[in-house]
């Protein structure tokens, strides 16, 4: 009935992720992040720029000049488009939010759907620790406030990885070969690439111990010492000063470092972080630093961004049994549709209402009038009966 | 909260649940090894015994915390996980058999631009064949590989073998290695991060065994 990796939203799961939505807006605001929304269907060439196969390796239509049009992939890239287009002259930095769905055909990215909820933030113009911790920050802010308490924000770095792989001195392309497996976590195969090339055991102890590093504090003192030349050093150094302005932001105790993080997009140059909480396999947040890819649009500016996966922090929500702020269903009342005044006055006293056609089947909760009073039903199994004062008491909205 | 562990059943499980031991994991506690199976042990460790197939989707989604499977599973199936060690247990090789009366360059001699393949794994049959240019018509099947020949369902297979006696009684020859199979200990991205300080030292603990040769004489 709807195409494959697609799926309908019904009214309770539509209500949460509402709830989840307007926590996300709110939080977004208080961080002085913008709202903008972008076309759905974007030129292909124009997520083509990303050059990564994921962001390119989306659902193509033509229009009607031929043109190829895809539905984006990616909300990132039309973001970088609009500021290189519409923000060129204004002074930086710039903060953009928002909250769309992207597309992207079933397969091309496992454990996603193919039309999926993606909320998240762009800081752009800024470089540097501080940019980072902000958005950083606004990650564990973004998942306090959603009510989660147990979750963990990976922090990696994408020069590090680059840095540890120069150092093996590889031919080009087994260096390519050798950054794919460390992409796919398939450390069996990063074994068998380095063994082949001829690194000795000294040098792939090295590289064993530095994926291996993660975890607090001592992960950063660890990777100083490991580090092999002021690549690595400078990017260690870069996650300390990260971690000291987390530590100010208070959000330190829920960052942890992961050395052989690396991400899942090519267009990442700098920091980038993955957030996790218990019951949800995949991550439910992630970003990191682009600082090359505003440069495809013809506008070089270094940015970073977070996307929260909402359908994801939607689960990890029901894992920890958070209640949302949900809007209660409406009241049902019989015969409101033949009597608009009447429910025009429940809606005055702040209720939410649907009016049946008299004689119609009540659904639960309902209200109806009777004898000067008014009696609800909120299938608790015990009717409350008084004025509109009562019932709004009964409903806890007073 | 324990490790929660997916181990593949089959063949491979009996290595795998003695590396396992050696590692310090209560195992001989293992009661049931019937797919499905739930174990808890000793030290409060579930060890779930799941189909080969299914322990990657285990990992996945996060249902447990990390999983031992044959690499010819991943490979077959692009999931998102960790592959964290090769074992170097339940070691099997993935081979492409012909009966010995087969031409050597079949895509040329036979007259048939398509060669017939049975086999369990046909995406891996799918992409190998891809990338050396020749077509095949991929057969999946879910097992009794061999016997597709037989009754002319296909014209060779691809499978994996471990003595190679399979395909001798099949009456078959092997022509190309596809790839060296083991079992991998693979991990979940969520657990990775969040189970850090128990998956780390299991990983470590197990990597010393294998380096220092555990499972060679049961390959």
């Amino acid at each position: 009935m709807i195409p494959e990796g697609t799926r309908d939203v019904l009214p309770a799961e539509a209500a949460q992720l509402h709830a989840i939505e307007e926590i996300l807006r709110g939080r977004f605001a208080a961080y002085g992040y913008l709202e903008v929304r972008t076309p759905s269907l974007e030129y292909a060439e124009t997520l083509e720029a990303a050059d990564d196969d994921v962001i390119g390796g989306g659902y193509r239509v033509f229009d009607d000049q031929g043109h190829v049009l895809m539905l984006r992939t990616d909300m990132t890239v039309p973001l970088a488009r609009l500021a290189a287009t519409r923000f060129e002259d204004k002074p930086l930095p710039l903060r953009f939010s928002y909250i769309d769905s992207c597309f992207r055909p079933p397969g091309a990215s496992r454990g996603q759907d193919g039309q999926f909820l993606q909320a998240g933030a762009e800081l752009i113009g800024v470089a540097g620790a501080s940019a980072d911790a902000e958005v950083v920050a606004l990650v564990c802010e973004i998942l306090s406030a959603s009510g989660l308490r147990d979750f963990t924000v990976s922090l990696g770095t994408v020069a590090f990885r680059n840095a540890l792989v120069a150092s093996l001195r590889l031919p080009p392309d087994q260096a390519e070969a050798a950054l794919d497996a460390l992409a796919e976590r398939d450390y069996p195969l990063l074994e068998s690439i380095v063994s082949n090339a001829g690194v000795d055991d000294d040098g792939r102890r090295a590289l064993q111990k530095a994926l291996d590093l993660g975890g607090g504090d001592s992960a950063l003192s660890q990777a100083r010492k490991l580090a092999l030349g002021a690549g690595m050093e400078h990017a260690v150094d870069h996650l300390v000063s990260l971690r000291e302005l987390l530590e100010d932001y208070g959000y330190a105790d829920h960052v942890q470092f992961d050395f052989g993080l690396y991400p899942e997009l090519t267009y990442y140059t700098g920091i980038i972080f993955e957030a996790f909480a218990p019951g949800v396999g995949l991550p439910i947040a992630q970003g990191g630093r682009y600082d090359d890819l505003l440069a495809a649009f013809e506008w070089p500016a270094p940015a970073i961004g977070l996307a929260v996966a909402v359908d994801r922090l939607n689960m990890a929500l029901e894992e920890a049994r958070v209640a949302l702020p949900v809007r209660a269903r409406p009241l049902s009342v019989a015969g409101g549709l033949e009597r608009p005044q009447l429910v025009a006055e429940l809606r005055r006293a702040g209720l939410d209402v649907a009016s049946l056609p008299a004689g119609a089947p009540l659904t639960l909760p309902s209200l109806r009038h009777a004898d000067g009073d008014w009696i609800l039903d909120a299938g608790t199994g015990r009717e409350v009966r008084g004025s509109l004062r009562d019932v709004r008491r009964a409903l806890g909205l007073s | 909260m324990s490790l929660r562990i997916a181990l593949a059943s089959g063949v491979p499980l009996a290595a795998t649940v003695r590396l396992l031991q050696d590692a310090g994991l209560p195992l001989a506690a293992l009661h049931d090894s019937q797919h499905g199976a739930v174990n808890v042990l000793d030290d409060g460790t579930m060890v779930l015994i799941a189909a080969a197939d299914d322990v990657p989707l285990f990992v996945e989604r996060g249902s447990v915390d990390v999983g031992f499977v044959g690499k010819e599973v991943l490979e077959e199936q692009e999931y998102e996980v960790y592959e964290l060690l090769d074992l170097r247990v339940g070691r099997s090789r993935m081979v492409f058999a012909l009966p010995p009366a087969a031409p050597k360059e079949w895509w040329d001699q036979a007259g048939r631009s398509r060669v017939r393949v049975a086999t369990e794994f046909p995406e891996t049959v799918r992409r190998y064949f891809e990338e050396s240019g020749r077509q095949v018509d991929v057969v999946a099947l879910h097992s009794a590989v061999e016997s597709a020949l037989g009754l002319g369902l296909a014209d060779g297979i691809v499978d994996l073998i471990r003595s190679g006696r399979t395909l001798v009684k099949a009456g078959l020859e092997e022509r190309e290695e596809l790839a060296h199979c083991s079992q991998r200990l693979i991990a979940g991205r969520a657990a990775h991060a969040l189970r850090a300080a128990e998956i780390g030292p299991l990983c470590d603990r197990l990597r010393e065994l294998v380096e220092r040769g555990h499972g060679k004489e049961v390959a």
